[in-house]
C-alpha cells in the first residue's frame, strides 16, 4: 500500500479513536458535572425554603418548582427525575427534584424542590456537538494539510522515479535526478545516480570491447587468407594438398564472414551508424533488387514487386541498404529453385515474401544471433540478427509469419 | 612497375610482396610512418599501398605528402577499419582506391592493374593474352578479330582472370570481385559456375582456347596448359 495511505490510515484511525473517546468522556463528565450542579443548587434552594417555612409556618406551593406537603414520618431524602408538560407546547419537559423530609415547629413536612434540567441537557448536547464539530474540523484540516504537504514532498520523488524507469544502460548519459529537501531521498537518489552511471560505463566498455576484439581478429584472418593464397600458387600442389587447402580456406572464410558480421553488429549497437538522412526506400528497394536480380534468375525464381508507394524515413542510408539486401538475400537463399519472391511496399511497410514448404520452427527465435531455421544451412545465422539490430536501433518493427505457403517478413515503420 | 607497400603488419607485407613479385612487380616496403616518409621522399613509385592505421602518425597525412612530392603515383588505401569517414577522407585527399582487410591478393592485384591502366593509359589501351584481346576503349573482348558477346559480369570475370593470369584465383575472390564483399560468398558459388561456363562456351564459340583450369576445391587458374 502506498506510504501516504498507510500514514493517513493510521492517522485517521488514531484521530477518530481519540475523537470518539474524547467526546464520550467529555459528555459523561459534563453530564456528571451538570448533575452535581443541579443537585447542589436544589440543595441550596431547599435550605432557603426550609428556613422560610420555618418562619412562615404555613405551606406554600409553586408547582412544579416547589411543593410542600404534610407527611407522616421522616423518610430518607431522595432525588427523583420527572416530566412535566411545557405550558406553551405541551411537550413533556424533564425536571430533577429533591425530596426532603423535615420536622419544622413540631410538624413533619415533605419538601419537594424541582428545577428544569432541559437547559442543562441542551447545554450538554450543544457542547457535545459544538466541540465534536470543532474537533472533527480540526482533524480534517490537519489531515488535508498533511496530505497536501506529503503530496508536494513526494512529487519530486515520483518525477525521479519516472526518469529511473525510462533509464536504459544503452543511454548516453544517466538522467539528472532532482534533489529533494528530504535527506533520505537525497541519499537514495545519489546512490541510484551512481549505479546508473556505472551501468552506462560498464556497458559502453563491454560494447567497445566486442568491437575491438572483432577488429583485432581481422588482421590475423587477413594474414591467414593471404598465406593460403600464396600457398596454392606455390609449387605444384597435389590433389590431396589442394583438398586440404580448400578445407582450411573454407573454415577461414567462415571465420572471416562471422567476424565481419559480428563487427557490424557491434558497430550498430555502438551507434557508429547514427548519421541520418531522409532515406527513400523505394530507391533502395529497386537498387537492391537490380543488384540481386541476377542471382534470383540463376535460381529460376520469379521475382515480382509492387513498389508504387514506399516508406521514407530518417535513418542511416548504409544501414537501410544492408537491411533491405539482407532480407532480399535471405529470401533468395531460402527459396527452392523455381519458386517465387514477392516484394510489396506501402507508405509505412515493406513485406518480403518467398515461397516455402512449411513454417520455420521456433520462429520466435528467428532474430537471435546464430539461430538457424534449418540446421543444415551453411550460413552463420547472423543475417537476421543484423536485420533485427538495425530495426531495433532505428525503431522499425519486424514480423515473421507463414501464410498461404509463403514465408513473410514484414517491416513496419 | 614499382610498388611501395606501407603496412605495419610484417607477415601481411610478406604475403603481398610474394604475390605481387610473382606477378611481375618490384615491391618495396615500409612498416611505419617515419620510414615511409623517408622512402617517399627519396624514391618514386608507380603505386603506393597505404595502411592508414600506422603507428606514429596517421597514414592519411601520408597521402597529402605523396601528392605533393609525386602526384603521378597511384594510391590505394588498405585498412582494417571499414570506416566510411576514412574512405571519404582518403578519396578526398587524393587516394585512388580503398580496400578493406581482409582482402584477396588476387583482388589487390586486379585493383592495382586497374589503377595502372587508369593512370598510365587514362583507362584506354588494350590487354592481350594470346589470341584474346581486351579493348578498354570499346569495352569489348575479342578472339582475333571476332568480338565475343559478353555480359558485363562475364567481361569483368575475363578481365579478372587475365589480370591474375597464371595464378590460382579462389572462388571467393571471384565472388567478392563480381558482387562485392557484402554478399556471403557461400551463396554465390553456383552463380560463379554458371557465369564461368557461359564465358568459356562463348570464347570457344569464337574460336578461342579455353585457358581456364579448375583447381580442385579452391578455384580456377587462367593459364596456358
Amino acid at each position: 500500500m502506498k506510504l501516504l495511505r498507510k500514514i493517513n490510515k493510521a492517522f485517521i484511525a488514531a484521530s477518530v479513536g481519540i475523537l470518539l473517546g474524547g467526546l464520550v468522556a467529555l459528555y459523561l463528565i459534563l453530564s456528571v458535572m451538570f448533575d452535581q450542579e443541579i443537585k447542589e443548587s436544589l440543595s441550596t434552594s431547599e435550605i432557603r425554603i426550609q428556613q422560610t417555612l420555618s418562619k412562615l409556618n404555613t405551606e406554600f406551593n409553586f408547582p412544579p418548582f416547589l411543593e410542600i406537603t404534610k407527611a407522616d414520618t421522616l423518610l430518607p431524602w431522595y432525588y427523583k427525575d420527572t416530566l412535566f408538560p411545557d405550558p406553551v407546547d405541551g411537550e413533556p419537559e424533564p425536571f430533577t427534584g429533591l425530596h426532603t423530609f423535615r420536622n419544622i415547629n413540631g410538624n413533619i413536612y415533605q419538601i419537594t424542590v424541582r428545577t428544569s434540567s432541559v437547559e442543562n441537557e441542551d447545554i450538554a448536547v450543544s457542547l457535545f456537538w459544538g466541540l465534536g464539530g470543532l474537533l472533527l474540523a480540526f482533524v480534517l484540516i490537519i489531515y488535508l494539510a498533511n496530505r497536501r504537504i506529503t503530496v508536494q514532498l513526494w512529487k519530486p520523488f515520483y518525477r525521479n522515479l519516472r526518469k529511473i524507469k525510462e533509464f536504459s544502460v544503452s543511454d548516453d548519459q544517466p538522467p539528472v535526478l532532482e534533489s529533494s529537501s528530504i535527506q533520505e531521498f537525497n541519499q537514495l537518489f545519489a546512490t541510484i545516480g551512481g549505479l546508473m552511471e556505472k551501468g552506462i560505463n560498464d556497458y559502453k566498455n563491454l560494447k567497445q570491447f566486442t568491437e575491438n576484439a572483432a577488429h583485432e581478429l581481422q588482421t590475423p584472418l587477413a594474414v591467414i587468407d593471404s598465406k593460403i593464397e600464396n600457398l596454392i600458387n606455390t609449387g605444384f600442389p597435389t590433389e590431396i594438398q589442394m583438398k586440404l587447402f580448400s578445407d582450411i580456406n573454407r573454415e577461414v572464410r567462415r571465420l572471416s564472414s562471422l567476424n565481419k558480421s559480428l563487427l557490424l553488429l557491434a558497430k550498430i549497437e555502438n551507434g557508429q551508424f547514427d548519421q541520418k538522412t531522409s532515406v527513400d526506400f523505394g530507391e533502395i528497394l529497386n537498387q537492391q533488387i537490380e543488384n540481386l536480380l541476377e542471382m534470383a534468375e540463376l535460381k529460376k525464381l520469379t521475382l515480382t514487386r509492387e513498389l508504387s508507394e514506399y516508406p521514407v524515413k530518417e535513418m542511416n542510408r548504409e544501414m537501410a541498404g544492408i537491411l533491405v539486401s539482407n532480407l532480399l538475400m535471405n529470401a533468395i537463399r531460402h527459396t527452392a529453385e523455381g519458386g517465387k519472391i514477392h516484394i510489396i511496399s506501402s507508405k509505412n511497410s515493406i513485406e518480403f515474401s518467398n515461397s516455402g514448404l512449411a513454417d520455420i520452427p521456433e520462429s520466435s527465435r528467428l532474430f537471435e544471433r546464430f539461430y538457424k531455421g534449418e540446421a543444415s544451412s551453411p550460413s552463420a545465422g547472423l543475417g537476421l540478427a543484423i536485420v533485427n539490430s538495425i530495426c531495433t536501433h532505428f525503431n522499425i518493427k519486424i514480423y515473421y509469419t507463414f501464410f498461404e505457403k509463403m514465408h513473410r517478413f514484414r517491416l513496419q515503420f | 612497375m614499382k610498388i611501395l607497400v606501407i603496412e605495419d603488419e610484417k607477415s601481411l607485407v610478406q604475403s603481398i610482396e610474394t604475390y605481387l613479385s610473382k606477378t611481375g612487380f618490384i615491391v618495396e616496403s615500409a612498416c611505419d610512418f617515419r620510414s615511409a616518409y623517408e622512402k617517399i621522399d627519396l624514391y618514386s613509385y608507380d603505386i603506393i599501398l597505404l595502411d592508414i592505421t600506422l603507428p606514429y602518425g596517421n597514414g592519411l597525412d601520408l597521402i597529402s605528402l605523396i601528392k605533393e612530392i609525386n602526384p603521378e603515383t597511384g594510391i590505394i588505401i588498405i585498412s582494417a577499419k571499414d570506416s566510411l569517414d576514412d574512405k571519404i577522407k582518403g578519396l578526398d585527399l587524393g587516394s585512388d582506391d580503398y580496400l578493406t582487410k581482409p582482402f584477396y591478393l588476387s583482388e589487390l592485384n586486379s585493383r592495382i592493374n586497374a589503377l595502372i591502366r587508369r593512370r598510365r593509359f587514362k583507362g584506354s589501351g588494350k590487354v592481350i593474352f594470346n589470341e584474346i584481346t581486351i579493348d578498354f576503349d570499346e569495352k569489348t573482348a575479342r578472339v582475333g578479330d571476332e568480338k565475343i558477346p559478353l555480359t558485363k559480369k562475364e567481361f569483368e570475370l575475363l578481365l579478372y582472370f587475365i589480370s591474375n593470369k597464371n595464378r590460382v584465383v579462389t572462388k571467393e575472390s571471384i565472388a567478392g570481385h563480381l558482387w562485392g564483399d557484402d554478399i556471403d560468398s557461400i551463396d554465390s558459388f553456383d552463380f560463379i559456375y554458371t557465369h564461368l561456363n557461359n564465358l568459356r562456351r562463348k570464347i570457344r564459340q569464337c574460336g578461342g582456347n579455353d585457358y581456364v583450369q579448375t583447381m580442385y576445391g579452391m578455384g580456377y587458374k587462367f593459364a596456358e596448359k
